[in-house]
């Protein structure tokens, strides 16, 4: 319906093959579930709303009675007698939150990390080194345990043989091929005793809705061993070279066995050994005598928290083992690229795994990437360029390269390019580690036996991350790299904006979920049939299970949609594109006065578009006089700026500025805007000519669509969902990173301010780096809480705060320390004290939603929530999709509550997150987050990409920035 | 292996740089840059580390690790795998990269036909035994072209005060230079090998009656062997176990060379249609703006691209490409004349096999043909439509 439909859900639709639901295909579910199946034939589009089965939703602590629904019964037993453990940093994906403004393809397509250029390189014997970061951790955790050593030891030898490996497998609605266990009542009794305090089960499942068989892209990992046992390794006289601590320890591999992970004084093995061990070593280089005690410190549960950074560890090996390449941290086969001749790209599957702890136990999580690479070096990529334009050559290369990641030709490491030194050329030299002097072009032949062809290319610069040093001091070296050996990875952005080439990527990148799945199983049967592969897991007790895990989920009630005059259930597909184009929406702003710009040459265009216009209008209920036309004598920016001030200078009542370009031309787009949003507010819309003579058949439609995006830019209300939480405001947060690093980032902030939640105030603001976003948001809150005042004459009793652009890593700071700031804000307001619910929503997240329902997997229906199982163990979360997908894979949202004192149920939480997916006026249908997150990211990018400035405070009640 | 850095801790007191370990390196691929040997085996490889920087030696094709502890091995042989930059680029020699496990005592066919074994810092672990048969497997069976063979030269031990008696726990003898020259120059005759001898770690001044520090024999084969290495029915039998294997991608194999082939093929096109177009748009251009920009100065390799003559020379008409309404015509002769293209594909058959099928060439298959549609079309206008995606 939509010509110029972002790419990636372009192509052919993806059919919900509802007809194949077949209940006797599979048998051996319980019989509660069958409604699921009955849903998609028999009842289309009331099934959601009649065959609602309401899951009793049972108080804390207590027990439920239903005895239909057994797995929801048996999961409060054991999430009663689940172990709560310490929370914990997830380790592995900190990939959330980078780059804006391609949300569209990066999600399945992998782009490297910074943090990826520290991959472990663990060699592949049994020790694996344990990263230093969590090594901090681990040993505070041991100091503490040491005041009261050995208490485990007492406790393990009755602990030994207890089921405690299978409570966390039995979770809730798990549809696991093995029978359900009921475990014995003496079984609950923690190999470890790392976790004494039992933290309480976290209330997270919800009940409203449909329930639905799922499966998700996760694998259950069965840990066989009893236990994993800490030791705590001293060197006496110490010995500080941690090498030679490796090597002493390795030379006791008669005690300790094959299998360790030693980071060099906390050291975790397979196998039990005695309370206390004497060792002895002799120190090399004088000839000493090392005692080398390894006390116990721990018994731990094989899943325990303290083993996933080594079974990680582990898990690398496996891949590289199944000759799989790493790049960054993820894996690839490049023997099965694919080949993209005419765009110069190479496609390369392969795997995101990494293994995590989740609610359900251990499970390895796996996504089916791919990795775009360029296939020319940069330094032909340059050259081309250097066709293209000759004139700003130099702008150009800085504009598409920076920001890129490369991947060099002669080891394997990956690079972010944040500059060019136009003026090196591989003729100079750089400083070895000796001291010495060398030039590039000696330093490549001598190590790597490259020739380096050019002489005459620049460089590129990379400067490594400021990890460990403090804001503000200066960095040290930057790291010099040869155009000519190195490759552009990812999508070049001038790429994405192309149709074509993202059409054919798209072709190769999204996958259906059956060719996941097969992608998956295919990973799973090589483990499985790998012996090495598979004895890498063995010698630390871990089993992959042999397929991928399949859970219970639940389609969330239908919304009815709300018009001026009318309202109804959305159907199946969860778009209304004819109702809100046929019909009244809530309330339109009259245009009286408005200018047309238009180049000379597109007067044909300007005449269509208008007529088009005035002849939709009155069915949507927009009144619409005819423009002000200014016809411009060529289509050069200052034409366009020149005529566009004359006219705001000369006339104040200006409602809307639109203008027609052609072509599709940043920088007149960028100026045009600028005037519109920050130097004279006024709305404005700019449109190809291209769109209207392209494709006059459809002109209609686009006219239509033109029509109600301009009235949500005046202030006009399109549609809207039924709210029942009252005196609410909804938040939503995104911050916009500019590609550049060092550059100020963007934070997009948009509340909502009437009841039905149709009316928006946003803020922009800039922020250097390291500068805290906590700053900007209290004014941001202040100023929309008297925003809110203003219109309501009352404050709102509940706020929701919806924040995107959170990576995994700052989900404590922002509970920590971001909420409490933001709750200081209301101190401005006598005697309030709202309540506040603060969401993070994480877009980019490698867990992917199958829809089990028919024997081929296929994309979930919109609605499809998973609040078990895959969620953490220390956050009220839940996976959600809320966007009907065309193409490709189900890749739910992840919503996790760090905050929650309004005490909403998980019911509320999943209803009133999927009724603001339908809030986005620029789609009439569901999108994949809540719109105040999705108006906030537009109102960032538009700032930070193409504004470069605050827009106008004027402009601040209006959307004017879709 | 660590105690190869151990024993350079332990000379520290000497002060060799770069450190011994790394000198020995560096001697065997000067040699290796030198001869040029197509298949390397490292005796004793250990942790890999000389055969890793030899695999970025571009004459070897086949480079085999040997060492009787496997697990030395594995700590670090994933370096020995191909790079993804290996598969983007991939070399114009095939190269093979494999480890055994074994004993330098026993013999298998694996080891045949090679041009070089090293030796480095090996024969001081040997039990007696082992070095007993150590010659007749490496210079009778194995027999290859050259063989280096390094050892501690037990003279320079008294320089180094934390030696006591061995430089290493697991060295079973240390040799002074007299009794290296004797064993090696007996090989040597028994084997009909030539044998020069020279060393690493130079001795500090006024200590120069005790040697190198490290010693080395370089073991030449007296006569060419032709063909293959006759097998002997006897050791058909492989007793060594293969722990890794890696085929390197490579312009050898014909998948990669058609991959690079038609990358280039239509590289070199697009560029040149592109310089086409331009020259069509410029001309345009000229009548309308009457005015033509001089390109700005620019200091790097990009100004060749202006005149490189084998993209721009007309040496003969007919091979010229031409427009022909959207689409250019860019004859095959064309592109083979291109050098790049040309030697990678070597005849012009061959180019017209790697290409066909992978790219669009007019009727007769004498020329691709390049749409440049594409090329002219503006993009559609992101901004009109909402970019949300569902």
């Amino acid at each position: 319906m939509h010509p110029a439909r972002p790419l990636f859900r372009g192509g052919a639709a993806f059919p919900m093959s509802h007809d194949d639901n077949v209940p006797e295909s599979q048998p051996q579910l319980p019989v509660a579930e069958n409604i699921t199946y009955s849903r998609g034939r028999i009842f289309p589009s009331l099934g959601r709303m009649q065959g609602l089965q309401e899951m009793v939703q049972k108080p804390p602590g207590s027990i439920q009675q239903d005895s239909c629904t057994s797995a929801s019964t048996l999961t409060s037993m054991f999430r009663g007698l689940g172990f709560a453990e310490p929370p914990r940093h997830p380790l592995g994906r900190g990939v959330l939150g980078r780059g804006m403004g391609d949300v569209e393809i990066k999600p399945k397509v992998e782009l490297p990390d910074q943090a990826g250029l520290t991959q472990s390189r663990g060699g592949s014997a049994g020790d694996c080194k344990v990263e230093r970061t969590l090594l901090g951790r681990g040993r505070v955790l041991g100091l503490k345990e040491g005041e009261t050593p050995f208490v485990a030891l007492g406790r393990s030898a009755m602990i030994l043989g207890g089921a405690h490996g299978d409570i966390s497998a039995l979770s809730v609605g798990v549809l696991q091929s093995a029978p359900l266990k009921k475990p014995s009542p003496e079984v609950p009794l923690a190999v470890s005793d790392e976790q004494l305090a039992r933290k309480e089960p976290l209330m997270k499942q919800g009940s409203k809705g449909i329930p639905v068989p799922l499966a998700m892209n996760v694998v259950k990992i069965h840990c066989q061993n009893e236990a994993v046992y800490q030791y705590h390794v001293t060197f006496s006289p110490n010995v500080e070279c941690k090498s030679m601590r490796f090597g002493m320890l390795k030379e006791h591999k008669s005690v300790t066995g094959d299998v360790t992970a030693f980071d060099g004084s906390i050291l975790y093995l397979p196998i039990k050994l005695p309370q206390s061990t004497d060792l002895k070593c002799q120190r090399k280089t004088d000839g000493v005598e090392i005692n080398v005690k390894i006390q116990m410190t721990k018994i731990l549960e094989p899943s325990s928290d303290l083993c996933i950074p080594f079974y990680n560890v582990v898990f690398r090996r496996v891949m590289r083992i199944l000759d799989m390449k790493a790049v960054g941290r993820n894996f690839f086969d490049p023997t099965s690229a694919t080949v993209l001749q005419q765009y110069r790209l190479q496609i390369w599957p392969g795997y995101a795994a990494s293994i995590r702890k989740c609610e359900g136990g251990l499970f390895l999580l796996a996504d089916v990437i791919h990795k775009v690479i360029r296939n020319d070096s940069v330094l032909d990529f340059m050259h081309a360029i250097y066709q293209h334009s000759k004139e700003n050559f130099q702008d150009e290369c800085t504009k598409q390269l920076i920001g890129s990641i490369i991947i060099t030709r002669y080891n394997n490491n990956t690079y972010r390019i944040d500059d060019i030194d136009w003026n090196k050329t591989p003729k100079d030299s750089f400083t070895l580690f000796n001291g010495k002097e060398i030039t590039f072009v000696d330093y490549y032949s001598n190590n790597y036996g490259i020739t380096v062809r050019e002489l005459d290319q620049p460089l590129l610069i990379h400067r490594p991350a400021e990890r460990k040093n403090p804001p503000g001091k200066l960095q040290k070296g930057e790291i010099l790299l040869l155009p000519e050996l190195s490759f552009l990875t990812g999508i070049p952005e001038k790429m994405k904006k192309d149709f074509r080439v993202m059409k054919d990527l798209s072709q190769q990148i999204n996958l259906s979920p059956k060719q996941h799945y097969l992608s998956l199983s295919r990973l799973l049967n090589r483990i499985e049939m790998n012996e090495a592969a598979h004895n890498e897991l063995a010698r630390w007790g871990l089993r992959l299970d042999n397929d991928i895990c399949k859970a219970k989920g639940r389609v969330l009630p239908m919304e009815r949609i709300n018009l001026k005059n009318n309202s109804f259930i959305t159907s199946e597909e969860l778009n209304w594109t004819k109702e809100c184009t046929r019909e009244s929406c809530i309330s339109a702003v009259p245009i009286h006065f408005w200018v047309l710009f238009y180049p000379k040459r597109a007067v044909d265009q300007a005449r269509d578009l208008v007529s088009m216009l005035q002849k939709i209008s009155g069915p949507l209920g927009i009144q619409l006089t005819p423009p002000a036309w200014r016809e411009l004598k060529d289509d050069r920016i200052e034409s366009y700026a020149k005529a566009i001030k004359s006219v705001l200078s000369a006339e104040g009542t200006v409602q809307l500025v639109v203008c027609i370009i052609t072509g599709t031309r940043d920088d007149l787009y960028g100026a045009i805007k600028k005037l519109c949003c920050v130097q004279s507010p006024v709305p404005s819309q700019v449109i190809n000519a291209r769109t209207i003579t392209t494709q006059p058949n459809k002109l209609r439609s686009i006219a239509q669509k033109v029509l109600l995006q301009i009235n949500c830019k005046l202030g006009g209300e399109l549609w809207g969902v039924d709210i029942p939480l009252k005196q609410l405001m909804v938040i939503g947060m995104d911050v916009y990173h500019d590609p550049s690093r060092g550059k100020r980032s963007v934070v997009g902030f948009v509340a909502s301010i009437n009841h039905t939640l149709t009316r928006w105030y946003s803020r922009v603001v800039f922020q250097m780096p390291h500068q805290e976003i906590i700053d900007s948001l209290k004014v941001c809150l202040v100023a929309a809480l008297q925003k809110f005042h203003e219109v309501n004459h009352c404050l709102p009793e509940k706020i929701v705060v919806y924040r995107d652009g959170v990576s995994e890593g700052q989900l404590k700071m922002v509970e920590g320390y971001e909420i409490p700031q933001l709750q200081k804000c209301f101190e401005t307001f006598e005697n309030y004290d709202p309540k506040m619910v603060v969401f993070v929503v994480q877009k980019k997240i490698s867990t992917n939603i199958y829809s089990a329902a028919t024997d081929h997997f296929t994309t979930p229906p919109p609605g499809t929530v998973v609040d078990h199982t895959v969620t953490s163990r220390d956050w009220v979360d839940f996976y959600l999709i809320a966007h009907h997908a065309r193409q490709g894979c189900g890749i739910p949202t992840h919503y996790v509550c760090v905050r929650n004192t309004a005490n909403l149920s998980p019911d509320h939480m999943q209803r009133l997150t999927f009724k603001l997916c339908h809030m986005y006026w620029n789609w009439p249908g569901t999108i994949r987050v809540p719109a105040p997150c999705k108006y906030a990211h537009k109102l960032a990018f538009l700032s930070g990409q193409v504004l470069h400035h605050e827009p106008a405070i004027e402009l601040c009640e209006k959307l004017f920035f879709l | 292996m660590d105690e190869k850095l151990r024993k350079d801790e332990l000379t520290r007191t000497v002060k060799f740089t770069p450190p011994l370990y790394k000198q020995r390196y560096q001697f065997i691929k000067q040699l290796v840059n030198k001869h040029k040997p197509k298949k390397v085996a490292d005796l004793g490889c250990a942790d890999c580390r000389l055969l890793w920087m030899l695999k970025f030696c571009n004459c070897i094709e086949m480079l085999v690790g040997l060492d009787i502890s496997e697990d030395v091995m594995k700590e670090k042989m994933h370096m020995l795998y191909p790079l993804p930059g290996d598969f983007l680029q991939p070399s114009e020699r095939s190269l093979t990269v494999i480890l055994h496990q074994g004993s330098v005592a026993q013999k298998d066919p694996h080891m045949l036909g090679f041009d070089m074994v090293t030796c480095i810092e090996l024969i001081e672990h040997l039990e007696i035994k082992e070095l007993e048969k150590f010659p007749e497997v490496v210079f009778g069976f194995m027999s290859p072209a050259m063989i280096i063979i390094s050892t501690p030269n037990s003279e320079f031990n008294p320089l180094l005060p934390t030696v006591t008696l061995f430089r290493h726990p697991d060295h079973k003898f240390e040799w002074s230079r007299a009794q290296f020259q004797n064993w090696a120059l007996d090989a040597a005759a028994r084997y009909d090998y030539t044998v020069e001898f020279t060393g690493l770690g130079a001795p500090p001044p006024g200590k120069d009656d005790v040697g190198f520090c490290t010693q080395i024999g370089v073991f030449v084969r007296k006569y060419l062997k032709n063909g293959e290495p006759e097998t002997v029915e006897e050791y058909k039998e492989h007793v060594y176990k293969t722990i890794f294997k890696a085929v390197y991608p490579s312009l050898k194999d014909e998948k990669y060379l058609q991959t690079a082939v038609v990358n280039e093929v239509v590289r070199t096109s697009q560029t040149i249609a592109r310089r086409l177009l331009d020259k069509r748009k410029s001309k345009y251009k000229k009548v309308r703006d009457g005015v033509e920009t001089d390109p700005p100065f620019l200091t790097s390799c990009f100004l060749k691209d202006v005149e490189d003559p084998s993209l721009t020379k007309a040496d003969n008409p007919h091979i010229e490409p031409f427009i022909n309404g959207q689409t250019v015509y860019m004859p095959l002769a064309k592109i083979f004349s291109v050098p790049k293209v040309k030697q990678l594909c070597g005849t012009f058959e061959t180019l017209s096999k790697l290409i066909t099928g992978k790219v669009a060439l007019s009727n007769d298959g004498s020329a691709l043909l390049i749409d440049t549609e594409y090329e002219n079309e503006e993009l559609e206008n992101e901004h009109l439509f909402p970019s949300s995606k569902p």
